[in-house]
């Protein structure tokens, strides 16, 4: 099915330029990157850059291994001091930033906000019955959490700040289409959850709003 | 004449200071290069950087090249003509100014961007920036809240050659593009400027009279989009700026302005002036070449503590 699909886009992503140039000669190609991508032209739009791309080859054989070593049990790391927290499990790439800290999380949903596209959902780590942290589940996601935790790609490594948020951007589109756009979003509340997530310690008293990198629902409790 | 006027200034303050009886050893200069200082923005970020040198043991220059790439070039062979030690530079482009930094490298005299990236690394020691993207973020989800998500509205966009007038609006974008019902209406260019954005916003508002909101790149422009709106007597408007200035916050407070994202831009000439400073030491900064530093969405609740472009 996937690959199937996979090659239902390419044939269409191949015939597109081609159907432009019959009808628009002359449209610059960043107006057709800019208007593909949902998003608005600007002067710095750059086609041969494909964040997608990027994403889909660091994902499984360098993001998650990553991780996964970089990750700290939640309790663990929440009774750290955010610099200690930081690092020991953690990655900022100047000193003028937060930490982003890496968790591993095994709680119980409490709620669920999904009647906006910044879907959340509440999550008790400690069987207290209180939310410990949120868990954005999309498709709209607040902040670059997960391109922030990486240590082996950085600002330094692309063109510009719009292309660094280009990246961002499809990092959280990675984990919505491969895992969260699945979830059954009326049937959360009550399920178990495990999950891998990041999130950036800009307010470390505030509680974490966790972008996932890995989520698994299990059986509802009592 | 600039110049030779210049060379007669160092040579009387020489004078002065064997007069004194003081060792004759002239300090370490700094040359701080910024757009014009209409802009308290870059005002700021000059005096940040002036007096942080001046505070390490430094003498400064400061000069401004008004956005102009040609200026920019005459400021930086200034620079090079006076044996700066290094350059605070806050750019007039991101392909133009790579040649201005790399004379200056080639020179010997490194570089510390701030405010603006160029197109490439290894130029510039340092550039630091402000993270516009989780700034315009900051400043869409307020604009949206302040919309109740819904209806139309007009985006005004900075210098097209500023990677920050890119940006901004592309944070601005992936926020608001998810509400269908916003609508924009009106996207133009003031270039920053805040006389070209009461003209920009006077026009608009004649194409648009239903409009309900606008979403700005930076404060000056706010500002003239706030005048026209005023004029117009439209301040049911709803406008959200970007940049902290004085001027936005005192429109905040007197209920104006609605909300604005400050950039920590003292702080950030600060911190370039310290790393020149390591850097002329041991010849490292200690950090990557390319910087970000997070912004702060101001709105009426803390608008009251922000002064010169840094939170009390």
């Amino acid at each position: 099915m996937a690959p199937s699909r996979r090659l239902v886009i390419a044939i269409l992503a191949a015939g597109l330029p081609l159907a432009a140039c019959k009808l628009v000669k002359n449209e610059p190609p960043q107006v057709a990157s800019a208007a593909a991508s949902g998003s608005v032209a600007t002067s710095f739009d750059n086609p041969a850059f494909d964040p997608e791309k990027t994403v889909e080859e660091i994902w499984q054989p360098k993001l998650l291994p990553y991780l996964k070593a970089k990750a700290g049990p939640f309790a663990e790391l929440r009774a750290l001091a955010p610099d200690e927290a930081g690092k020991r499990f953690g990655h900022r790439a100047v000193d003028s930033m937060p930490w982003t800290v890496a968790a591993t999380v095994e709680g119980r949903i409490t709620a669920a906000d999904t009647g906006t596209r910044a879907a959340t959902i509440e999550v008790d780590a400690d069987g207290d019955g209180a939310a410990d942290l949120t868990v954005q589940i999309g498709p709209v996601f607040k902040g670059t959490a997960l391109r922030d935790s990486i240590d082996f790609l950085s600002f330094n490594s692309f063109a510009n700040q719009i292309e660094y948020a280009k990246f961002g951007k499809a990092l959280n589109a990675h984990i919505y289409n491969a895992t969260l756009a699945a979830l059954p979003r009326d049937k959360l509340v009550g399920r178990t959850v495990t999950l891998l997530g990041v999130f950036t310690l800009d307010d470390p008293k505030a509680k974490p709003l966790v972008t996932p990198a890995e989520l698994g629902l299990g059986e509802a409790t009592p | 004449m600039r110049f030779t006027k210049a060379l007669l200034a160092a040579g009387i303050a020489g004078t002065l200071a064997l007069g004194f009886g003081v060792a004759a050893q002239a300090k370490d200069l700094v040359a701080v290069i910024t757009p014009s200082h209409d802009n308290p923005f870059f005002k700021a970020e000059a005096e940040g950087a002036q007096k942080r040198a001046q505070a390490l043991g430094y003498d400064t220059i400061v000069l401004v090249h008004d956005d102009d790439a040609n200026k920019q070039m005459e400021r930086i062979d200034t620079a090079i003509a006076r044996g700066a030690k290094a350059i605070i530079l806050d750019n007039a482009g991101a392909d133009a100014t790579v040649a201005a930094v790399q004379k200056a490298k080639d020179a010997g005299i490194p570089s510390f961007l701030i405010d603006r990236e160029i197109n490439v690394t290894g130029v510039a020691v340092a550039q630091i920036v402000s993270n516009n993207y989780q700034g315009a973020q900051l400043g869409a989800q307020e604009f949206v809240k302040l919309m109740g998500e819904k209806g139309n509205y007009a985006e005004l966009v900075g210098r097209e050659a500023d990677t920050n007038a890119g940006i901004r609006s592309q944070g601005y974008h992936d926020v608001i593009d998810d509400y269908p019902d916003l609508k924009m209406v009106a996207r133009q260019s003031a270039n920053w400027s805040q006389t070209e954005a009461f003209a920009k916003m006077e026009s608009i508002l004649q194409a648009h009279p239903d409009i309900k909101g606008v979403i700005s790149g930076n404060d000056t422009m706010a500002m003239g989009a706030w005048a026209a709106l005023t004029a117009a007597g439209r301040t049911d408007v709803i406008l959200v700026g970007f940049d902290g200035s004085n001027d936005v916050r005192d429109s905040i407070r007197q209920g104006g302005i609605k909300a604005t994202v400050l950039q920590p831009a003292y702080r950030q000439a600060e911190l370039a002036v310290e790393q020149a400073d390591q850097f002329l030491k041991t010849g490292k900064t200690g950090q990557p070449e390319k910087q970000l530093m997070d912004c702060l969405l101001i709105t009426p609740d803390n608008a009251g503590k922000l002064e010169t472009f840094a939170m009390k």
